[in-house]
C-alpha cells in the first residue's frame, strides 16, 4: 500500500513538473512567445532572458538568441544581465523594508539628514524615490535616485551592497544576483560582510554575463564593452529574470514589504508617473507599475506588472533594443514600448 | 565616348512628333522584390510577391510622355510560413510619372526604351493575429526605373519594365523600427500595350 502512495506521488510529481508551464495558465503564451521571438529580431536584439509570473508562479520563461554572439551561447532564464535602473524597485524595496518600516526614518527627512554631502539641503528621501524634482515636478533622474544609496547605507549601518544582499537576495535565495560589480573585486571592508564563498560565487555569476552588443539598423551587431558602473540605489545590480522572479513573487506574498507599504510604493506620489522606485500609470482601467533600465549600446531591461490581474513581464536583453529609441520611457509612459504594449495588449485586453 | 555623346546630341535633336501621341494601355502582371521595410513585420522571408496592375501612357513620337501607374500586391507582408503571424497584407501604389522615351524616328520598329519617374502614393496595409501591430499607412511615394515597349502590329505590343517604388517621408509610427525608408521595393513587369 505504502508503495503504491509513493508512486502515486511520484506520478504526481512528474506530471505538475514536466507539464507544460504554459499549460498550467488560461493566458495566450505561445502567441505572446511567437510576438516576442520576432520582436526580438526586428529591434536588433542579440539575446534576451524573458518570465511572466501569475499570482507569484512562473508561467513561461525563456532565452531568446545568443547571449554570447561570438561563442553560440544560447540566452536562457538563468542567464545574467546588468539590470540597470531594475535596481531601483530592488533599492526602495531595501529602503521601505530596512528603515522606513522599522521606523529609522520618515520618508520626508531631507536626504543631507542622512548624507550630510548631499548638495542639495531640501530634497527629501521621498522627492528621489519617485522622481520629484526640487522645484516639485516630475523629472526622471537615475543619478539622483542613486544617492539613496548613502541613505540606506546610513540607517542600516552597513555598506549598502551588504544590505540589499542581506535584505533581499539572500533572503530570497537570489543566487544568480550580484549587489554590484565592485565585489568583483573586494576590499577589506567587503571581506567583513561577504564570505569568500560568497564573493567567489558572485564571480561565478560575473563571469556568464551576458556580452553587451551594439546593433545598428542594418542589424549589423557589433560588440561593446560592458559597462561596469559603480554600485548606487538606482543602477550596478547584475541578475537573472528567474533572480528577479523571485523577487516579484515575494513582493506579492508580502514576504518583503507590508502590504500598507507596497501600496504607498504602487501609488502615484502625488500628479506625477511615479511612486516609490516605481514607474505608476493606468491601462485599460488597470493599475500598472513598471521600471526599465537602458545602456545606450550595451543592454536594456524592462519589467512590467499588473497587480489587479497577478500578472508580472521581466525581460533584459543585451542590447539597448529592449528600451532604448524610438521609445521615451523616462517621460513615464510604458504603453509607448513594443514589448509591455504587446504585453498588455494581449494579457490585459 | 566620342560616339556615345553624338548619340546623345543625336537624341536631343530629334524633334517631337507633334501630330500625333499614342494612349498606350498596358494591363501587366509583375513581381515585387527586394522589400525593406521599416514597419514592424511579423513574418520572415516576405520575398518575391505576385502583383498585378496597369498603366495608361500618353506617348508620341517624340521623348516625352506622361503615364499613370497602378500596381496592387497582395499578401506583401506575409512569408512563407503558413502559421505566420501575419494574417493578411497588401501594398498599393498610384503614381503619376514622366517618361522619358528614345525617339520613334530612332527606333522605329523596333524596342522603344524609356526610362520613368515620378510620384505617387503608396498604401500599405497588414493586419496580423489578435489584431496587434497593424500597418494602415498612406505614404507619400517616389518612383524610378526604365523599360521597353514593342509593337507587334499596329494596335498590340508588349512591355517590360523594372522600376523601384519607395516611401518618401512621412512621419515615424511609435512603433517603427529606425530607419530612412519607410517601405521600398523593386517591381518587374511584363504587360500587354494596347495602343490607341
Amino acid at each position: 500500500m505504502r508503495s503504491l502512495k509513493v508512486l502515486l506521488f511520484a506520478f504526481l510529481a512528474y506530471g505538475v513538473l514536466e507539464y507544460p508551464l504554459e499549460a498550467q495558465t488560461s493566458l495566450p503564451i505561445s502567441l505572446f512567445e511567437r510576438y516576442v521571438e520576432s520582436l526580438q529580431k526586428q529591434v536588433g536584439i542579440p539575446g534576451m532572458s524573458g518570465a511572466i509570473l501569475q499570482n507569484g508562479r512562473v508561467v513561461w520563461e525563456r532565452g531568446f538568441g545568443f547571449q554570447d554572439v561570438e561563442g553560440a551561447i544560447a540566452a536562457r532564464a538563468d542567464t545574467p544581465y546588468p539590470i540597470l535602473d531594475l535596481t531601483q524597485t530592488l533599492s526602495s524595496t531595501a529602503l521601505l523594508r530596512r528603515c522606513l518600516e522599522q521606523h529609522y526614518l520618515q520618508l520626508g527627512d531631507s536626504v543631507a539628514r542622512w548624507d550630510p554631502t548631499y548638495p542639495d539641503g531640501d530634497d527629501t528621501i521621498v522627492q528621489l524615490l519617485s522622481h520629484v524634482s526640487t522645484a516639485g515636478g516630475f523629472k526622471y533622474d537615475a543619478a539622483r535616485f542613486g544617492a539613496l544609496r548613502e541613505v540606506v547605507s546610513q540607517c542600516a549601518n552597513r555598506p549598502y551592497s551588504a544590505v540589499l544582499a542581506e535584505q533581499i537576495f539572500d533572503r530570497l535565495g537570489m543566487a544568480t544576483s550580484i549587489p554590484g560589480t565592485e565585489l568583483l573585486e573586494p576590499g577589506s571592508a567587503d571581506r567583513r560582510f561577504f564570505s569568500s564563498g560568497t564573493l567567489q560565487r558572485y564571480a561565478d555569476v560575473a563571469r556568464q554575463r551576458a556580452a553587451s552588443y551594439k546593433v545598428d539598423n542594418r542589424g549589423q551587431v557589433t560588440r561593446t564593452d560592458s559597462p561596469t558602473g559603480p554600485m548606487t540605489a538606482a543602477s550596478g545590480v547584475i541578475s537573472t529574470v528567474r533572480d528577479l522572479a523571485r523577487f516579484d513573487a515575494a513582493l506579492g506574498d508580502g514576504d518583503l514589504l507590508q502590504s500598507s507599504t507596497m501600496a504607498r510604493a504602487w501609488e502615484n506620489a502625488g500628479a506625477v508617473p511615479t511612486g516609490l522606485g516605481w514607474f505608476v500609470q493606468r491601462y485599460n482601467g488597470e493599475r500598472v507599475v513598471w521600471q526599465f533600465g537602458l545602456t545606450r549600446d550595451a543592454y536594456s531591461a524592462l519589467i512590467v506588472k499588473v497587480p489587479g490581474r497577478g500578472l508580472t513581464l521581466i525581460m533584459l536583453a543585451n542590447s539597448d533594443g529592449l528600451a532604448g529609441p524610438p521609445y521615451n520611457l523616462s517621460d513615464g509612459s510604458v504603453t509607448s514600448n513594443l514589448f509591455a504594449s504587446l504585453f498588455l495588449r494581449l494579457f490585459v485586453g | 565616348m566620342r560616339r556615345r555623346l553624338s548619340v546623345a546630341l543625336l537624341l536631343l535633336c530629334v524633334p517631337a512628333t507633334p501630330a500625333r501621341a499614342d494612349w498606350l494601355i498596358t494591363p501587366f502582371l509583375a513581381t515585387s522584390f527586394a522589400p525593406e521595410t521599416s514597419f514592424l513585420v511579423f513574418d520572415e522571408e516576405q520575398g518575391r510577391k505576385l502583383t498585378f496592375g496597369g498603366s495608361v501612357v500618353l506617348l508620341g513620337g517624340g521623348i516625352l510622355g506622361i503615364e499613370g501607374d497602378v500596381g496592387h500586391t497582395p499578401g506583401f507582408f506575409e512569408g512563407k510560413e503558413p502559421q505566420g503571424l501575419v494574417l493578411s497584407s497588401r501594398v498599393t501604389t498610384f503614381s503619376g510619372n514622366l517618361i522619358v522615351a528614345a525617339p520613334l524616328a530612332l527606333t522605329r520598329e523596333s524596342l522603344r526604351p524609356y526610362l520613368v519617374a515620378g510620384l505617387g502614393l503608396m498604401q500599405a496595409r497588414s493586419k496580423n493575429v489578435a489584431d496587434l501591430f497593424p500597418v494602415d499607412r498612406n505614404l507619400l511615394s517616389a518612383t524610378f526605373g526604365a523599360g521597353a515597349i514593342g509593337l507587334l502590329s499596329e494596335r498590340t505590343g508588349v512591355r517590360f519594365d523594372i522600376r523601384h517604388i519607395r516611401s518618401v517621408g512621412g512621419a515615424m509610427n511609435p512603433f517603427d523600427r529606425p530607419g530612412v525608408a519607410r517601405l521600398s521595393f523593386w517591381r518587374a513587369s511584363a504587360g500587354v500595350v494596347f495602343r490607341y
